[in-house]
């Protein structure tokens, strides 16, 4: 067979077409193996670049949350590296880092959007092999009890202000995590006084991310019976303890009462009616309440002799006539329910709920966007 | 023009040697380029499956201070020292974990996520 016969020319071109086709094939799986390697290694970069712009932003974020207020970072931060040698977050820059991250905290100015105008924002973009993200970070719509448009209390004493107040926002509770011995107390000393004091906090809702222990000074307490009244649809209590020092005459001198309780009431024109939940008492009206923390608990005292205080047996609060604890629970609770004293309507369990329900549950005072 | 299959004359032998010899050089020298592209496809499909279950780890760590210390998965949590990103307020420094899952890296401040 001659390569000019019709055979030898077509087996020619069967080989020419089969080089064609296995070059073509091999060509286009290549291609096609070398994007998808690309395609691995952009998505690699591109959650490690995700995960380190979100340590930026919390790492600023937790900055945020130590400063009190007027004193909480603003503006561009320092640059934030991630060194691979030592594992840990730099702000010089490291022979060997995986990637750095660029914070900047700045205040919404949005007139147009009432409800985000005025809120903080963290942005943290992180640049990782030249792959950039953006993880940003947003207070919600709230205010914290101790800013000084409310003032409910100080937030590094935790000292609770002894007059009424309102917010048409959701108030977070919350005392400065620096400093020790500071839960939301009473602790304004009148020698010789002896009435009962009311002091209210209204809000839609009232989440306290501290403990309220109102007998945590009692020493140098308030005389005289204080009601702190949380005024809420809903409220999200961390640990609650109540006081009882009642009056006493051990000898000449008479001491005085120090009752300190918590009132729980719904604000005018919220809350549900009795008859939606098969309440005793189809009128009145409830909201609802959590307790988070493990103690939810009454502590007496008594006055000794010489007028010094001891500590008695600290009471754990039920729901009357039951053995229901109100620690970690969830209830709907009837409007003026006084936490240490307890009438057998005022707490109904909340069928199958978790302690605190889902639109707060696991936010701390940021959210991500 | 006489039609391929209207010819009586056939393959000798030889040619038929010398057409599969050609054959075989030309996919043996093919193989390699299609075998390792198929290998490197299979790994890509491997590894981005591994990276998402990685990054769902790396979420739950973030989620839970306590799941990120006894995960067998975070690789390494070490407590951070101090870190002061800005120069103003009181802050003398931040503490919390870093949470190391696979190739990932975050932060967790410490007394979140639980």
């Amino acid at each position: 067979m001659g390569l000019r016969d019709e055979q030898g020319m077509m087996a020619i071109g069967v080989a020419l077409m089969l080089i064609v086709v296995l070059a073509l094939f091999g060509g286009t799986l290549w291609q096609y193996s070398m994007a998808e390697l690309k395609r691995v290694e952009r998505t690699e970069q591109d959650i490690q670049a995700l995960f380190l712009a979100r340590a930026g932003a919390e790492i600023v974020m937790a900055a945020w949350l130590e400063e009190s207020v007027g004193e909480k970072p603003a503006g561009v931060m320092e640059r934030i590296y991630y060194n691979r040698d030592s594992g840990h977050f730099q702000l010089t820059e490291p022979s060997d880092y995986l990637g750095y991250v660029d914070v900047v905290v700045s205040i919404i100015d949005d007139p147009q959007d009432s409800l985000r105008d005025g809120l903080t924002q963290i942005v943290a973009t992180s640049v990782v092999d030249g792959v950039s993200r953006t993880a940003t970070a947003t207070t919600y719509p709230h205010l914290f009890g101790h800013d000084p448009s409310l003032a409910w209390y100080s937030e590094r004493y935790g000292t609770i202000q002894m007059s009424n107040a309102f917010a048409e926002e959701p108030v977070i509770m919350r005392t400065d995590n620096r400093a020790s011995n500071n839960p939301l107390h009473v602790d304004n000393t009148l020698p010789g006084e002896s009435e009962v004091v009311t002091v209210q906090f209204e809000a839609p809702a009232i989440v306290f991310e501290s403990p309220m222990i109102l007998g945590h000074n009692i020493g140098s307490g308030r005389n005289g019976r204080v009601n702190v009244v949380v005024c809420a649809e809903t409220i999200f209590f961390d640990e609650v303890i109540v006081s009882n020092l009642p009056s006493s005459k051990p000898f000449i001198i008479t001491y005085p009462d120090r009752i300190y309780s918590v009132i729980l009431k719904v604000p005018d024109g919220m809350g549900i009616l009795g008859f939606e939940i098969g309440a005793e008492d189809p009128t009145a009206k409830y909201g609802t309440v959590y307790f988070d923390h493990g103690t939810v608990s009454k502590q007496n005292y008594s006055w000794g002799f010489l007028g010094g205080i001891s500590k008695k047996v600290l009471e754990v609060l039920k729901v009357k006539n039951t053995s229901k604890n109100l620690a970690k629970g969830a209830f709907y609770f009837k409007d003026d329910t006084d936490l240490s004293n307890l009438a057998a309507d005022s707490l109904i369990p909340i069928p199958d709920s978790e302690s605190r329900s889902d639109p707060f549950k696991g936010t701390g005072t940021f959210v991500w966007e | 023009m006489k039609g391929v299959t209207d010819s009586e004359s056939g393959f000798t032998l030889l040619e038929v040697v010398v057409a599969i010899a050609i054959i075989t050089m030309l996919t043996v020298a093919f193989a390699p380029l299609i075998v390792s592209s198929v290998q490197r496809i299979q790994w890509a499909g491997t590894r981005m499956q591994e990276l998402y279950t990685l990054r769902s780890e790396m979420e739950k760590s973030l989620a839970s201070e306590s799941y990120a210390k006894t995960s067998p998965e975070v690789s390494t949590h070490k407590q951070m020292p101090n870190l002061r990103v800005w120069s103003g307020g009181s802050n003398t420094g931040i503490e919390g974990l870093v949470v190391r899952v696979g190739d990932f890296v975050s932060f967790l401040p410490k007394g979140r996520g639980d």
